[in-house]
């Protein structure tokens, strides 16, 4: 959502090291960070924090358990975007979501499942509501790399009558 | 009596004198001995030896320059351990000369109490903490219940809640380690910081 970017960012944690030199902070413990309608989960989180006042985030998860993000669509309705990876990126300049390895983004409308994307990287630009997957963890396409898949719900309401007819039968 | 045992008669009544007084002067030492412990161990003893009121003294870093300043209401000093309980303390460290050091910064609370040959400092009950902001680093303040200061290294912790404010982010959590020299701080407990948006100006402490 548009409006996430005037909110202030609050990250709960387990315990930080704050280095005010660098201005670096990093987070460990079930670090739960919500910034607006966007709310990011992980392990371990280090935010930096640019002279201009930008928050760069890096959330790393431990194995198994994937750091995840979901944040509101401006949209009508009540579109979610929900997104997990190995480790998230989020830059609070432009704010872009960047996961890498193992990534998952979901749109979910209600309580319709939505579309389903997943490679070994996704980039999700918030504001343009722009995904781009490629197939390695690194960000760049190699051919013969990693697969992705795209799952696109059927939309309208011609579609749905049709799934139910064969079962009155 | 014949001559000689007289002369017996008079010598043992001497030498008799002679081992009283021997006896006589080690009762004596004895004496002096056992009231020289009691006098140690007085209930008098763990009473203060000198109590200096409004006072403040400045401690000198191995250079030779001043490194911080203690000043407060009252200080009473206590020589069993050497230790000396202030009250209202006021605890400046000040700027080094190095470019890297950092800004001076000023320590209140109400009690105070300085150990261990004056190399730890304890303050209790409403601790407040602001160091001014500097060209490298941004301005720090710091609430909470009891801290513990160690000058000479520069570092303090206290493991009991704590609300901090660095710059424009605030952060409060359970349980703190900051050394000033390299000006980290670990914050424990399951806090929480908040990072106003930009351009957003510093909340109060809560």
């Amino acid at each position: 959502e548009k409006a996430d970017s005037s909110k202030p960012t609050e990250i709960k944690f387990d315990n930080v090291d704050i280095d005010d030199v660098k201005q670096i902070q990093t987070f460990t413990g079930n670090v739960v960070l919500t910034r607006g309608t966007l709310l990011m989960k992980a392990a371990k989180a280090v935010v930096t924090q640019s002279p201009e006042g930008y928050q760069y985030a890096t959330l790393t998860s431990v194995a198994g358990v994937p750091a995840t993000f979901r944040q509101k669509r401006d949209g009508a309705g009540d579109q979610w975007v929900e997104g997990e990876a190995e480790r998230i990126e989020y830059d609070g300049k432009i704010e872009l979501v960047k996961l890498f390895s193992k990534a998952r983004v979901k749109r979910i409308e209600g309580s319709k499942p939505g579309d389903v994307v997943e490679g070994e990287f996704i980039s999700y630009d918030s504001r343009k509501e722009f995904f781009s997957v490629k197939n390695t963890p690194t960000g760049d396409s190699k051919p013969g790399a990693g697969r992705g898949t795209m799952v696109i719900q059927p939309s309208g309401v011609n579609a749905a009558p049709a799934a139910s007819t064969p079962a009155v039968k | 009596m014949r001559k000689k045992t007289a002369h017996r008669w008079r010598l043992s009544l001497t030498m008799l004198l002679f081992v009283l007084v021997a006896l006589g002067t080690f009762w004596l030492v004895e004496l002096m001995n056992q009231s020289g412990q009691e006098m140690q161990a007085d209930r008098h003893r763990n009473e203060p030896d000198y109590i200096i009121e409004h006072f403040s003294f400045v401690r000198m870093n191995q250079a030779g320059q001043p490194s911080y300043i203690i000043s407060g209401d009252k200080l009473t000093h206590l020589p069993l351990d050497d230790s000396s309980d202030i009250e209202l303390p006021v605890v400046r460290s000040l700027a080094g000369k190095e470019p890297g050091r950092q800004p001076p910064m000023q320590m209140h609370a109400a009690r105070g109490r300085v150990d261990r040959n004056n190399s730890r400092v304890r303050l209790d009950g409403d601790v407040n903490v602001e160091r001014s902001a500097s060209a490298a680093s941004r301005a720090m303040r710091l609430k909470t219940e009891s801290l513990t200061v160690f000058p000479d290294d520069d570092t303090m912790e206290t493991a009991l809640p704590v609300a901090l404010s660095l710059g424009n982010a605030t952060a409060n959590g359970v349980g703190m380690r900051a050394n000033n020299a390299t000006r980290q701080v670990q914050l424990g407990g399951r806090g929480q910081l908040l990072l106003p948006p930009r351009g957003a100006p510093a909340p109060p402490l809560k």
